[in-house]
């Protein structure tokens, strides 16, 4: 029975793999000669710069890096075509416009903001129709209402949701016994969400916890000045200041913060930003979050793909990101790198955009941050950490006593709605 | 002595002084006219407020017209314009100060304004815009005269002064011209110029069309002023209105 | 309650001393050579790039108290020498309010491409000074120390112009030329005003340089900042009065506690009460608070 079948299989297949060559010849099949196109749309400069420092660079080094170590892509080099988004969505459209219908990319990488991930999305399922890996662009929105059902867009980054469980589970992990808790965000979209979802969640976990203050403050504004919510916040004595100041605003909010003695007068910080930039804004001992699994594991000699990767970042922009476009463009690429052979090695022809994207998904791959994987176009790694920052003897700056939020946790199934998820966090999640 | 010679001063397109040549020499002169007539303007010219299109203006002989304005008082020509213009947020003696140590190079002995006008001395300290008209006037004279400049120049010197100030006012003129000074005034009106002027140059369109003593032209004028129609004097482009 | 109150002044002494300076640059041109100039808000970005960059250039991350005092000093002068190059290239050929209006605000855009080329968009940072100076409680409330020295040189270069104009004979000449006296008078009583509108301009660049100069090390040099900078030395120089430096410093204070307490108080009114303040000033005192009626 066995036999039989397996000598069936064989026939098929070999009438398939006849058929295929001759298909295949007739389409055009080969691998074409040259070097592969793939486009950039990250921002370099505006407010999102000091968030994403140098993402130029790190496109560079994410396209240098598969064509030094991997052998490019089907054997082929990668040639990487970069435009800055200025973070602003029309700019994005612009950019995504001429990559895709003047340069002829065959796939993109690109947005970290919600708004020009928003401007994006739509536009490449319906008109460009080409593999896109969008960096962030975590909104809820995204796949719910932009667009519902992508065939095309990906997403590296975590959704609101994902980070907000993640915070409220690390914060109750690293302090179990607090009893007040005070948060501060950027005055827009993403701020309001975030502090809301987290609060929503806490209530659900830890209702005795009393969040004593919450602040918004201009968003992106020049030069800011925050001593007055900094000083507020001394006076409110909570247990644990958590901050989702970021960009230029995490900039001066942690100068400002750390010039008044805000880091040594509140038992525990949680700071989006202070492990995102480059070394000299993080603190000691204040918890960064690495997002998704997008935490690049400490470069072990040996490590795979970090042992030559975290050279060539600290080598080009100084500092090892935690948090990083780096991580993402070459977690991208990687994604992009294995989808192509994939579908190659499947039907021994060049893919389509639209073979590419189907291959896309489902896959795994193993890159700067362990095994990570494409399910339902949203990147998921096995968990996401928060961390105690440190500055180890070599200066580098790495995460200690990581706190890994499982997958269970963070990921809505497809039978619930957030609300009902958030709602049922308290009986599942302590 | 101060010699004007073949002096012509125009806005755009419009001249306001054509080709007028006079001179002072230790007396004092007075313009007169209708508004418009070109006296303001005659003054600006010698005082370097107003540009001059061509003419000589000689001060002992030589020419100033190529001295900028903030050389004109170091060069001996004081200043008194028409509504005073005070720096009113200074005191008198600030506001005496500033022409004081503006002509200080100049290398002749400063007048002494308390000596010379001993009013002053009751309102010395106080802000200048806290005086009365006459106060300002007084005020406006030490200052163009602290340097002692060689003549002096008084535009409207007496409008709108009360007559006990007017007499107190024609009285340092006289005293001024006592000292050896050139002055060169502008009166709209022929009685006031009457008062201290010797010599009345009647000015019509930017030209000279008389001169004499105030009785001379008053007699010689009459009839003319009489003939003149009415509104005659707020034509366009009056002098008045002009900016400075 | 003082407690509370202290507080607000206190955290708003960084805006207060930068708006101090930067508001009374832009009312001293205005004051004293009755231009109305823009230009001052870019001056206030190029000192803030030009600290950073020679401070990192000169001391990396460390702070030399004496060398970053040397380094505002040229951030002041490099103010002073590019307006006082604005004006002799071209503000000087600006005849009316309108066109300075029109074209400063132009020569704004064209300070912040060269800011563009030169350093980029993205901000840069050298807190040593403002981290290192250490911290100070007063009545249990914690103020950096580099606050009060923000405040304490802004008020020391008010009180030090403030004598200049009223105790020295230049300064007096100044008085003659500016709004409250006579311009031309004032030259017919022998002041140069070339040599004023020059002084002017540079004392206008050296306060406008050294107040962005003075905020970076709290908040960076961003670009757009000078946008923010503008508006509230605008706002302040209308509700303060043109020209006077008491002025200048009441409105500075009302503006910048006034923005955190909203701060704290009412978030989304923050960016607006400068806005409210001015407005109202203006119906109550339309030349500010302590301005006065100026023939203009």
């Amino acid at each position: 029975m066995v036999m039989r079948r397996t000598r069936t299989l064989v026939v098929i297949l070999t009438v398939v793999m006849l058929l295929m060559g001759a298909v295949g010849g007739a389409a055009g099949g080969e691998i074409p000669s040259g070097p592969i196109k793939i486009g950039f749309a990250v921002p370099m400069s505006g407010t999102a710069t000091s968030l994403a420092p140098d993402a130029g660079i790190n496109a560079e080094i994410a396209v240098e890096y598969i064509n030094k170590y991997e052998g490019g892509i089907l054997g082929r080099p990668v040639k990487a075509y970069i435009y800055d988004t200025k973070g602003d969505p029309q700019t994005a459209v612009d950019v995504f416009g001429k990559l895709i219908e003047n340069d002829g990319v065959e796939a993109v990488l690109g947005c970290l903001s919600s708004g020009t991930g928003l401007a994006i999305a739509p536009r490449v399922e319906s008109k460009w129709k080409i593999p896109t890996l969008l960096l962030e662009a975590t909104t809820m929105q995204m796949f719910t209402t932009a667009v519902p059902n992508p065939k095309y867009v990906f997403r590296i980054g975590p959704d609101d949701v994902m980070q907000s469980i993640t915070h409220v589970k690390a914060v109750l992990g690293k302090k179990p016994d607090l009893k007040t808790i005070a948060l501060g965000a950027p005055d827009y979209e993403w701020g309001h969400d975030v502090v809301s979802s987290f609060t929503k969640i806490l209530k659900q976990l830890r209702p005795d916890v009393e969040v004593v203050y919450t602040f918004f403050h201009p968003f992106g504004e020049a030069s800011p000045n925050f001593a007055a919510y900094i000083t507020e916040l001394m006076q409110r004595k909570p247990d644990v200041y958590v901050g989702y100041s970021w960009g230029t605003d995490g900039v001066a909010w942690h100068n400002q913060a750390r010039a008044m003695g805000l880091y040594s007068r509140i038992p525990l910080i949680f700071d989006v930003f202070s492990g995102t930039a480059k070394g000299q804004l993080a603190t000691e001992g204040v918890l960064g979050e690495t997002r998704a699994g997008n935490c690049m594991f400490p470069p072990h000699a040996l490590g795979y793909p970090n042992s030559k990767l975290a050279p060539m970042i600290l080598e080009r922009v100084g500092a090892l990101p935690t948090y990083g476009m780096g991580v993402h463009m070459l977690t991208g690429m990687l994604y992009l790198k294995a989808a192509y052979e994939k579908a190659y090695d499947l039907t021994g022809q060049y893919p389509t955009p639209e073979m590419l994207a189907k291959t896309i998904d489902g896959l795994s791959i193993i890159g700067p941050c362990g095994i990570t994987s494409m399910i339902n176009h949203q990147s998921t790694a096995p968990g996401m950490a928060v961390g105690k920052l440190h500055q180890r003897e070599d200066g580098l700056w790495i995460m200690e006593d990581m706190l890994i939020v499982p997958d269970y946790l963070r990921i809505v199934p497809p039978w619930m709605t957030v609300d009902e998820f958030i709602g049922k966090l308290g009986e599942i999640g302590q | 002595m101060l010699a004007i010679d073949g002096l012509t001063v125009s806005y755009g397109t419009e001249i306001a002084v054509k080709n007028v040549s006079l001179t002072v020499s230790g007396e004092v002169v007075c313009l007169c006219g209708r508004n418009g007539a070109g006296k303001s303007t005659l003054l600006k010219a010698v005082a370097g407020i107003a540009d001059i299109d061509s003419g000589r203006i000689l001060l002992d002989g030589k020419n100033v017209v190529d001295i900028p304005l903030h050389k004109r008082l170091e060069a001996g020509i004081g200043y008194v314009p028409e509504d005073r213009k005070l720096f009113n947020e200074m005191t008198v003696r600030e506001n005496v100060e500033v022409a004081r140590i503006g002509a200080r190079a100049a290398g002749r002995k400063d007048m002494d304004v308390n000596e010379f006008l001993p009013e002053l001395a009751s309102f010395y300290d106080r802000k200048s815009k806290l005086l009365s008209g006459g106060q300002q006037k007084m005020v406006s004279i030490a200052r163009a005269i602290v340097a002692s400049p060689k003549v002096v120049l008084f535009d409207e010197l007496l409008e709108g002064l009360a007559q006990a100030m007017a007499f107190k006012i024609c009285d340092v003129v006289k005293r001024l011209k006592a000292e050896g000074k050139d002055i060169l005034c502008a009166e709209s009106s022929l009685d006031k110029a009457s008062l201290y002027a010797d010599r009345v140059i009647w000015l019509e369109q930017g030209k000279i069309v008389a001169m004499g003593t105030p009785a001379e032209i008053k007699s010689q004028m009459m009839e003319h002023i009489r003939k003149m129609p009415v509104g005659q004097d707020f034509r366009q482009g009056d002098e008045g209105c002009r900016p400075s | 309650m003082f407690s509370m109150g202290l507080r607000y002044i206190l955290n708003a002494l960084p805006v207060v001393s930068y708006v101090i300076l930067l508001s009374f640059s832009y009312s001293f041109l205005l004051y004293i050579c009755g231009r109305v100039s823009l230009t001052f808000a870019g001056i206030y970005l190029v000192g803030a790039y030009a600290t950073v960059s020679l401070s990192i250039a000169l001391m990396g991350n460390s702070l030399s108290f004496a060398g970053f005092m040397g380094i505002l000093l040229l951030a002041s002068l490099l103010g002073a020498a590019m307006l006082v190059a604005s004006y002799l290239c071209f503000e000087r050929f600006l005849k009316t309010d309108v066109h300075r209006m029109v074209a400063t605000s132009s020569l704004l855009l064209v300070f912040r491409g060269l800011v563009k080329v030169v350093w980029g968009t993205t901000p840069v940072t050298y807190s040593a000074p403002f981290l290192e100076l250490g911290v100070s409680e007063i009545a249990g409330n914690i103020v950096p120390n580099y606050y009060l020295f923000m405040l304490g040189l802004a008020l020391l270069l008010m009180l030090a112009l403030a004598y200049f104009l009223n105790r020295t004979s230049w300064g007096m000449r100044f008085r003659a030329s500016s709004l409250d006296g006579d311009r031309t008078m004032a030259q017919a009583c022998g002041v140069n005003q070339n040599l004023v509108t020059l002084m002017t301009f540079a004392i206008s660049g050296v306060l406008a340089g050294l107040a962005g100069g003075l905020y970076a090390p709290i908040a960076g040099a961003a670009y757009g900042s000078e946008a923010n900078a503008l508006l509230l030395a605008a706002l302040s120089v209308i509700i303060g009065g043109v020209g006077s430096i008491g002025g200048a410093v009441l409105a500075a204070f009302i503006v910048g506690i006034v923005r955190a307490v909203a701060a704290i108080k009412m978030p989304v009114l923050e960016l607006a009460v400068p806005f409210i303040i001015a407005s109202v000033t203006l119906m109550l005192r339309p030349f500010g608070i302590w301005g006065k009626e100026f023939r203009y």
